[in-house]
């Protein structure tokens, strides 16, 4: 585990226009043709695996009295593992996850 | 991003094969995307939609996820230079199990299932000052 954290890709989404609050995030978009993706990594000045998901799907919830509850979740998950120029500007490895 | 052990994540890029798991990370649960990204205060009402979002304080909570990437359905060789990276990247087939615990609450997904991945990759890539 690293103690110095990556640097953001500098692209990314405002999900919620239009406050105007930008994640430094490109998520898969199904319509899109693999060739056609953005860069998959949340971080920059990266060299390594990247991998990056969209699934949808059901569940089952229980509240504190037992009861339980269908429900359906979306999943834009991932993780990044490899080799990155940290924010003290050194090179380090490491394994982050994108939850 | 959030750190985590080296061998949380094991790839087989030859085979466009890797596994995520993570049992009982510690995560806050902001209820929805607007109260994640504003650390729980919500958002104000605008002229436009979408209306504002009441604020809602975050709870603590522990996630476990089992991600599998399984298989390459299509390949691509990618260089982008207005986004700085390159590299090899899968589409996928992928699973995922998760499950997620906090006081009142619990949820447990569905068995794995293939027919639920609406996109997924797998990438060796090289991007900012490692983009050449």
């Amino acid at each position: 585990m690293e103690c110095v954290g990556p640097n953001p890709i500098p692209g990314g989404v405002t999900p919620v226009a239009p406050h105007g609050i930008f994640v430094h995030h490109n998520p898969l978009n199904p319509a899109n043709p693999l060739a056609s993706i953005h860069d998959p990594s949340q971080i920059t000045d990266f060299d390594g695996f990247v991998g990056l998901t969209h699934i949808r799907g059901g569940g089952t919830g229980t509240d504190s009295t037992g009861a339980t509850m269908s429900l359906a979740y979306q999943a834009d998950m991932g993780f990044s593992k490899g080799k990155f120029i940290g924010t003290d500007g050194r090179v380090h490895r490491g394994t982050q996850v994108f939850v | 991003m959030i750190p985590t052990r080296h061998d949380a994540v094991h790839v087989d890029f030859d085979n466009a094969q890797a596994r995520l798991t993570v049992r009982n990370m510690d995560v806050f649960d902001d209820h929805d995307l607007a109260n994640s990204l504003t650390q729980g205060l919500g958002l104000p009402a605008t002229a436009v939609p979408p209306n504002g979002i009441p604020p809602i304080f975050p709870v603590r909570a522990k996630v476990s996820f089992d991600i599998v990437w399984n298989g390459a359905i299509d390949t691509a060789q990618i260089t982008n230079t207005s986004e700085q990276f390159k590299g090899t990247f899968f589409a996928t087939q992928t699973t995922i199990k998760w499950s997620s615990e906090q006081e009142g609450f619990s949820f447990k997904s569905e068995p794995p299932n293939p027919a639920r991945n609406l996109l997924s990759v797998l990438g060796r890539e090289q991007n900012g000052v490692f983009f050449m």
